[in-house]
This record gives C-alpha cells, sequence and structure tokens, in this order.
C-alpha cells in the first residue's frame, strides 16, 4: 500500500486575501465578541421593582443580546441597589432569560433549582427593620441560539407577604450587562 | 564539468534563453506568470497503521516556536542522513506516516515531500529507540504545540510523548516506575541510539496496550514553564479504557470494569468534551477530573449518550448506526462528531447537540441515502435510495377477511377453516398435519427481495408464544419454513427476505388447537433508515381493503443531476398510493415532530394528507381521538398549499388560514410540524409560521401513514422526501439549522450521499480549516461540507486519512 498526499494549487493572491482580513471567526476562545450594555437610569422611581410575594417576579433590570455564534457563554453582570423592609426572610435575585420572546425560564444553577433554592444570590440582615444594600449578581449562560436573548433579573421574599423587597434605587443609574465570549 | 548555462532546472538561463522574460519588469514577469502554487501530488510507498497533518499554524502561538529551538539537539543534529533530511528549523506543516515500527516526518512545505525526520523501533534490546521491546505495534499519532503523541499497542508497549520544543522523548506505561518508562536521556537527536531511560514518570496510563490518541489545548490550560506555550491534554484509548493526560500534570483514567471490548477510537469535541468508541458504541463523555470507574461504560459519571449499534445495543434516547461495531469517531466543529458503522449498508452518522437533557440531532449518509437530520429519538425515517419505482401492493388475496375466508384452503381434512367476525378461525384436528391454512399469493415473494409480513394474532393456537404461525412456502401445497417474529399474540409486523421464490403463505396451529388471525398481509418492504427499522408497506387505497392489488409508487429525484429521490404521492400523479409501518412507539401525551420535503405539483381538488398516526393502514388519523393527521388544504389557494394539523380531539389544533399560503406550488418547502409542551406549531423553510392551541391530548395509534389518513381524501398531489417522525420536538433555533443544512440538497446537481457502492468506512477525518469532512471507503474518498458531498476522490482508502487547510494525508 502507498501513502497518498495532496493538496490542490494554490492562488497567491486569494490566500493572501483570505489571511489578511480580520473576522469574527479569527477570535481565539476566550475573545469578547460583544458587548451590551442596559442602564437604567435613576430618574424617580424609573428602574425601581417591589413585592412581596414569595414566587419570582419581574423588575426592570434586563438586557438583551443577539449571540453571534450559537455555542458562545454569555456572562451576565449586574450590581442593582436593594431594599428590605424587614429582616424575617430572605430576598431572593436569580437570572431569567426568554428567547426570541418567548416565555422566561430560570437560569439554574449547576445543581439544579432544588439544591440552590435561592436563584443566584439572597439577602439578609437579621434584626433590622429597614436595610439598603447592593446585590452583585454575576452569572455565565450557554443560550445555544442566535436568536435575541433578553436576560433579566427576577426577585421574592422567601416568605409570603413577610414584607416589601425592592430591587432598583431612584437616584441612582443602574445597568445590566451581557458579554458574549467565543468558545 | 556541467555546462552551466541552459534551461535546465540546475541551470543558469542566459538572455537569450529567457527571450523577451529577459528584459521585463520583475513585478510584470511575475505577474505575467500567474499567482499561482503548484499542487501537491505525492505518493510515499510505505504502509501506514496512521497518517497525521500537523499544521502548526493552529499551535497556540501560531507555530512561533519554530524559530526558537535552534539550541535542541535535534536542531543541531547532522542533516542529510538516513533519519534526518536538510532542513533543520521543524516545517510549518508536517505530514507524520507511522508504520507499525517507525514514525516519519515528512516536510510538506516542500512539494516533493522530502523525509525530515525518522524515528526507529529496536530489535528487541533494552533503552533502544523509540520503541524497545520487540513486537511493538505503533498504532496512532497525533500532534499539537511541538508535542508528537505515538500510541504502541504491541505488547507491553505503552504511549510515547516527543517533544520537541523542551527537546526529550518520554515513554509512559501503566506504572510510574515501569522498567524502561519515563524520559530517555539525550534528548530527540538520540531517540535511535541506545541511551537509557529515567524510569521516572509522575503518572501511569490504565494500561500498556494503547490504540488511539488525540490531542487538544483547553482554554484553562496553564502555560507550560518548559516551552512557554499552554500545555496539552492528550487522550489516549487503550484495550482497557481510556486515559486523560491531564495539563495538570495528572492521569485520569475513564473506564468499564465489565466491558470487555477495546478503545479503538478517541477524540477531543470542539466543546470540551470526548468521543470514545468501545466496539458497540461511541461514548459522548465529560472530561473526568478524576478516575471515573464503573462496571459499564454508560454507567460512568462522566457519560453523556452514546451512539450505539443496531444489532445489540439500541436503545431509547440514544441514536445508532447499521452494523455491530461503532468506530472512527472524528470532532467536527462545535460538538457535532461523525462515527462509522462497519458493514456495507453502515455509512456514517453526524450528530450533534448530544447534551444531557436536549435534542440531539443524528444524518445518516450511506452510498444509497442521506436522511438528512433526525431530530430525537427517530420513530421512522424514509429516504430512498433512488428514483427507481416500487412495485407493491398487497400479495395475499384475501388479507383481512371482510367477510369470508375465500382463497384460503387446508390440505388435510382434519383442519377446518372458518370465518367468524371478521376473523379466520383455523383448527388442526388431532391427527392433521401441519400444513393447516394456506393461501397462494397473487405474486410470487422473489428470493432475495425484502417483505414486510403482518398478521394480526387473535389468538395464537397452541403454540405458547414459542412457535412461528405464519409460515412460507415455496411450493403450493404446504409451507417449507417459518417466519421468526410471529409468536404470541397482537400485530406481528416483521420483515423478511426469502432465499427462495415463495408461492404460498400459511397459518399454523397446534394439534387440537385453533388460531385466530385478523388480518395477514404481504407486501415489499420500503425501507425505514431509523435504528429500529420498521420498514415500510406500498398499498393502494383505491382497491378494496381485502383484495389483493399492485400500487406502482413512483419516484422522482428532487432537482436535475441530483441524487435524492422523493415519492410522488397523491390521487392522481400518485395513483393513491401510500406507504404504512407499524410502530410500537406510542406517543402519548409527549412532544412528537414530523418533518419533511413538499413540491406541490399544483393546486388540487381537495387535501392531502402527509402524516397520520392511524389505527391501521386504511385507518383514519384526522377523525382518531388518539391519532392525527398533518394535511394540506390543496384546493383553497390557487398560489400553493396550506398545512395544519387535525385530529378527532380538538379539530385543528393550529391556526386554520385559508389565505395562510405556505407552500407554493412547484417549489420545495420544508415542513416541521410538531406539539412541544403541548403547544402545536408549524414551521416552513426554518421558520415557525403557524403557533396553534396546547392540547397535549394522548397519542397512541400505532401506524404511521405517508400519503393518506383519512377517507378518500386524495385531493392533491406531490412530491415528498426526506420524511421524519420524532418522538421529540425541535426548537426555533434547531429548525432554522435544518432547513439551511437540508435545502443545500435540493439543488441542481446536489449529491447528498457517499461515493461508490459500499458503506464500509474506512476512515474519517475533519478539516477544521476548510469545514470539510472526508470519509473513505475501497471507492476512494468522499468530501462533505454540511450535509453535502462536495468532492470525491477515487483513490480507494484502508487504513486512515487526515487533512488540514486542504492538505490532504490518506491511505
Amino acid at each position: 500500500m502507498a501513502v497518498n498526499i495532496s493538496k490542490p494549487e494554490i492562488n497567491i493572491r486569494e490566500k493572501l486575501k483570505e489571511l489578511d482580513n480580520s473576522s469574527y471567526d479569527r477570535l481565539p476562545i476566550g475573545s469578547v465578541v460583544q458587548v451590551q450594555y442596559n442602564v437604567l437610569p435613576g430618574l424617580g422611581a424609573v428602574n425601581e421593582s417591589e413585592t412581596n410575594s414569595d414566587s419570582w417576579q419581574p423588575t426592570l433590570f434586563n438586557v438583551s443580546i443577539s449571540p453571534r455564534y450559537a455555542n458562545s457563554m454569555i456572562v451576565i453582570q449586574s450590581a442593582p441597589n436593594i431594599k428590605s423592609n424587614g429582616s424575617s426572610a430572605y430576598h431572593d435575585l436569580a437570572v431569567f432569560k426568554s428567547i426570541d420572546g418567548e416565555g422566561y425560564s430560570q437560569l439554574l444553577p449547576s445543581y439544579g433549582a432544588t439544591a440552590s433554592p435561592h436563584g443566584s444570590m439572597n439577602w439578609r440582615f437579621n434584626g433590622e427593620s429597614l436595610w439598603y444594600a447592593n446585590a452583585p449578581i454575576l452569572i455565565v449562560d450557554y443560550p445555544a441560539t442566535t436568536g435575541e436573548v433578553n436576560y433579566k433579573i427576577y426577585h421574592r421574599v422567601t416568605t409570603a407577604g413577610a414584607y416589601v423587597v425592592r430591587v432598583g434605587e431612584n437616584s441612582a443609574d443602574e445597568y445590566m450587562m451581557a458579554m458574549e465570549i467565543k468558545q | 564539468m556541467a555546462k552551466l548555462i541552459g534551461t535546465d532546472p540546475n541551470q543558469v538561463p542566459s538572455n537569450a534563453d529567457l527571450g523577451t522574460a529577459a528584459y521585463s519588469d520583475v513585478k510584470d514577469f511575475l505577474s505575467s506568470k500567474g499567482s499561482n502554487l503548484n499542487a501537491i501530488n505525492t505518493v510515499i510507498s510505505r504502509t501506514a497503521t496512521d497518517v497525521f497533518v500537523y499544521d502548526t499554524s493552529l499551535d497556540s502561538d501560531g507555530g512561533a516556536w519554530r524559530y526558537k529551538t535552534h539550541n535542541s539537539s535535534w536542531y543541531n543534529e547532522e542533516l542529510n542522513t538516513h533519519q534526518r533530511g536538510t532542513r533543520r528549523e521543524f516545517p510549518a506543516v508536517a505530514v507524520l506516516v507511522l508504520e507499525q515500527t517507525r514514525l516519519t516526518i515528512y516536510d510538506a512545505d516542500n512539494a516533493n515531500l522530502p523525509m525530515w525526520m525518522v524515528f526507529e523501533t529496536g530489535s528487541g534490546s533494552t533503552e533502544y529507540g523509540f520503541s524497545i521491546l520487540s513486537n511493538c505495534y505503533l498504532s496512532s499519532t497525533c500532534a499539537m504545540n511541538g508535542q508528537i503523541v505515538v500510541t504502541d499497542n504491541g505488547n507491553a508497549a505503552g504511549t510515547y510523548l516527543l517533544n520537541f520544543i523542551p527537546d526529550y522523548t518520554r515513554r509512559i506505561g501503566n506504572s510510574t516506575t515501569a522498567g524502561t518508562t519515563g524520559v530517555k536521556d539525550g534528548g530527540i537527536a538520540a531517540r535511535n541510539t541506545v541511551t537509557h531511560y529515567d524510569h521516572k514518570n509522575e503518572v501511569a496510563m490504565r494500561d500498556w496496550y494503547a490504540n488511539a490518541c488525540d490531542i487538544t489545548v483547553f482554554p484553562d490550560a496553564p502555560i507550560d514553564p518548559e516551552t512557554g506555550i499552554p500545555k496539552t491534554t492528550v487522550v489516549v484509548g487503550m484495550n482497557n479504557g481510556v486515559t486523560f493526560l491531564t495539563h495538570d500534570g495528572t492521569a485520569v483514567d475513564i473506564d468499564g470494569t465489565s466491558q470487555g471490548e477495546s478503545i479503538t477510537s478517541v477524540a477531543f469535541t470542539n466543546d470540551g468534551r470526548v468521543v470514545y468508541c468501545h466496539g458497540y458504541a461511541c461514548v459522548y463523555a465529560n472530561i473526568p477530573g478524576s478516575d471515573d470507574v464503573a462496571a459499564y461504560y454508560n454507567q460512568t459519571s462522566t457519560y453523556i449518550n452514546r451512539i450505539s449499534n443496531t444489532t445489540s445495543h439500541i436503545g431509547v434516547g440514544n441514536p445508532a448506526i447499521l452494523g455491530s461495531l461503532v468506530s472512527d469517531a472524528t470532532a467536527m466543529k462545535h460538538d457535532a462528531f461523525a462515527v462509522s458503522g462497519n458493514t456495507s449498508t453502515s455509512g456514517f452518522s453526524i450528530v450533534e447537540n448530544m447534551i444531557s437533557g436536549d435534542t440531539f440531532r443524528q444524518a445518516i449518509i450511506t452510498p444509497n441515502y442521506n436522511t438528512g437530520w433526525i431530530n430525537g429519538e427517530v420513530a421512522t425515517a424514509l429516504a430512498p435510495a433512488n428514483d427507481l419505482h416500487v412495485h407493491g401492493g398487497e400479495l395475499v388475496v384475501n388479507s383481512t377477511f371482510d367477510s369470508n375466508t375465500n382463497n384460503w384452503f387446508t390440505v388435510d381434512s382434519n383442519n377446518t377453516i372458518t370465518w367468524n367476525s371478521g376473523n379466520m378461525e383455523v383448527y388442526r384436528g388431532g391427527s392433521g398435519t401441519s400444513d393447516v391454512a394456506g393461501s397462494l399469493l397473487q405474486k410470487v415473494m422473489k428470493a432475495g427481495v425484502k417483505y414486510v409480513i403482518r398478521v394480526d394474532v387473535v389468538q395464537d393456537g397452541g403454540l405458547s408464544g414459542t412457535y412461528n404461525l405464519v409460515r412460507l412456502g415455496s411450493g403450493v401445497s404446504g409451507y417449507d419454513r417459518d417466519v421468526p417474529g410471529t409468536t404470541g399474540t397482537g400485530v406481528k409486523y416483521v420483515t423478511y427476505t426469502p432465499t427462495v421464490d415463495i408461492q404460498s403463505i400459511w397459518i399454523y396451529a397446534y394439534p387440537n388447537q385453533t388460531t385466530i388471525v385478523n388480518t395477514v398481509s404481504v407486501s415489499i418492504a420500503e425501507e425505514d433508515r431509523g435504528k429500529y427499522s420498521d420498514d415500510f408497506q406500498v398499498l393502494n387505497y383505491n382497491s378494496n381493503s381485502s383484495a389483493a392489488h399492485t400500487a406502482t409508487l413512483r419516484k422522482h429525484y428532487v432537482a436535475k443531476d441530483c441524487d435524492t429521490a422523493a415519492y410522488i404521492l397523491g390521487g392522481t400523479d400518485g395513483d393513491g398510493n401510500f406507504l404504512s409501518s407499524y410502530q410500537d412507539t406510542n406517543i402519548g401525551t409527549g412532544d412528537f415532530s414530523v418533518s419533511f420535503w413538499i413540491y406541490p405539483l399544483r393546486q388540487g381538488t381537495g387535501y392531502f394528507h402527509a402524516i397520520s398516526r392511524a389505527n391501521r393502514p386504511l385507518g383514519d388519523g384526522q377523525s382518531s381521538t388518539t391519532g392525527f393527521t398533518l394535511k394540506f388544504d390543496c384546493y383553497t389557494s390557487s398560489v400553493g398549499w396550506v398545512p395544519y394539523f387535525y385530529s378527532g380531539t380538538g379539530g385543528a389544533n393550529s391556526t386554520y388560514g385559508g389565505g395562510n399560503t405556505i407552500c407554493p406550488h412547484e417549489k420545495w418547502t420544508h415542513i416541521i410540524g410538531q406539539r412541544r409542551a403541548g403547544r402545536w406549531e408549524i414551521y416552513a423553510n426554518g421558520e415557525r409560521k403557524i403557533t396553534g392551541s396546547t392540547n397535549a391530548f394522548s397519542i397512541t395509534e400505532d401506524y404511521i401513514i405517508v400519503g393518506r389518513g383519512s377517507g378518500n381524501e386524495f385531493g392533491g398531489d406531490c412530491r415528498i422526501a426526506l420524511i421524519r417522525h420524532t418522538l421529540d420536538s425541535v426548537t426555533d433555533d434547531q429548525a432554522r439549522k435544518i432547513y439551511e443544512d437540508e435545502r443545500h440538497l435540493f439543488v441542481e446537481n446536489a449529491k447528498g450521499k457517499m461515493y461508490g457502492d459500499d458503506g464500509t468506512v474506512h476512515a474519517i477525518a475533519y478539516d477544521k480549516v476548510q469545514d470539510a469532512l472526508h470519509v473513505g471507503n475501497a471507492y476512494g474518498r468522499s468530501v462533505f461540507s454540511g450535509l453535502v458531498r462536495k468532492a470525491y476522490d477515487t483513490k480507494g482508502i484502508t487504513t486512515g486519512i487526515s487533512a488540514q487547510d486542504g492538505l490532504v494525508a490518506e491511505e
């Protein structure tokens, strides 16, 4: 038997042109492909969402991104101001997503919702009747789509009716950001 | 002394020899000569066990390490010897040719592919050269970041790492202190001389006998202080298990300890996972962080899914490929990978989206057909081999006993045949012959042709579920063989290929027992390409249901000079023919989808039923409360057909928009109809066009029918191709992807099948630069881009293929 090695004729000009252009396809793994950023201005109560419900409620914090590649990682970041009018329960926050206008579903933690009932993060200050804080959110998603993905922060209080919790703060410009990372 | 002036390759031309070129401007001269570099077309007379095209531009530093090795032993060794070529630096593109006892590196920067370096093996002496033992068998090779991996499945031979940047070779066995393992003295320049190994390895393989390897760099790989570029991770498939030599410096294993098969093929996928083949299946798995050992590979914690054979290990939720062995795992882009079966009908399969909990996609491509994308758990897939008509129809003269048992007879007066309420009751007397009840077929079953035999057994005549109830006779007065799979009661739906021509069919009973049957049907089989191979009967509605009839199912290629064929169905052009298959796969209340390409021939006079789930071949899908029909309104619009679902539960399960013309006449449209989380949806050309009501009623009808579904609603004629039915649904993105990939099969000159007449695949390789899949069989090498074969070569492949940026090495 024999080993055959073959390669078709190459046109140098075409090859140089091919090598000379830059495109997203040439980005190495880990590169930032795009950043989408949504500012929620602190004009009055424009960015505030309150609830005393123990089921997940949407807030105004959201950002949309249309990934260039279906296999990209999306890094979602936000640092909303929060407020709780009590301390007998937890204020939970989680990130949900909707693809192409479909219904929202929670970005589940790696071990599933059952093992992580507090969503992405939770707050509680024992013994306080009113407190203000900031809740940094950092989560990673693989939406497996090139359609438009809208990420939105949801929240709840773990005991129904315990007290009112809030995401957002008037007079504070807040943001939510999504970054597409090439895989 | 040789003449210095002239036009030979080693002579200098004079101005007279150059002619007008002697006076040309340099730029003009070069441009007038064109800008093409010669093609490479070289034959190396070696019998290879593996080949690998190593393109250093794909290394982490783009191959820059090649200019930083000036102080290595191999860079400075003597050139122009039997083991070293004329060039010092490592080639930008090298072709590794592995033989049983030798590795030769060829310089592919030179169109003549000269030898660049040779690694020899010893002849039984200890600590000599590449392999220290006799009976070595170098089995596979791969390379990345200046590191070449060579596996050896000879007698206790191990795995070699040839590290060109730090300039040393290392041999690893299944013990950290095994003799003649560790780093070999003297650098790579001492590769073929007797120098000692230091007997020190920090890691060990799971087994000595190594068959396959792959190498990658993960995104989180640390920088190797020895090389200055990211560390590699190597995977080795062995007779027992898989070992990962990780970039952390550890070795972790996956093993199925009760699994006797060797690992024959391994590949890192481009989504950070691995595929490994262990005989009857190829497993798609996560990379383990620590040893992952269980009795069987599908019990390991890293196991995600697998593609299995069809002879012994078909499983729900797993794709499968024809044959007994699955091998040649080859990573493609993202999470896609290809594998091959081992028979002449197997071909190869591309699988994507195997993440647990998600819906995988599988395309099966052979020399005879290309299924297109099958999403999820397949119920059926129809892809005709060519455009030759199918001469089908019912071969049993009295098939359903509507009013009598005419045409059935017994050859013994001790046996009786009785009609009772639509059934044939067959009694065998105590001393009666076993040829209890027979019928002459209206047409002979031809030897070598595949048929479907369908029998609905009400009572199995004392056979205790042990003896086959259906018998066949090459003559007319008795049977001489039985049909396997026809034991017990209920619907028996089997395929059978006789070895001699068959003239009669017989129903059997035990002495003093009665067998009762409701239906006995025989027709030619139209093959189902899905893993369960529930082949279809080709029947015709226009004949009485209990009468034998012919049904010539016509086909047509989907475009000029392409090789994808479609069925012609409908009441006029399709003659009222339809296809029917019995499926023991209930949808229940869950998701399902049907997918096909349709070419309406013209405006019709009524409806066309594309696919139905009904209770029998001549049953009614659209009126059934546990079935459905995906049908088309063919008559309302003058420009095209409108699809919608209909069932006996809930009427039209989607918006019925008369003006919503989705399928234009005389054009191909891709249709997906599905129920997803209870909601009924219809896609056309990858876009969701109809979002219907939510109704998760239970669908339990057992027959899949293509081309009819209710009464005489044959009001439209069409061509229909790539028909698939699965027990999963698709997302909007998946629907788009399926359409975008498949539409290239429906254009002029499109080819979707493997080249040659043999589906036994000998090698597969993926060119990641050109996104081309090379598939080799005895007839040659087919090159696929997506689902379309864009080129082929006629040099038969026996052992291996490797391809990178258009450079192909094959044997």
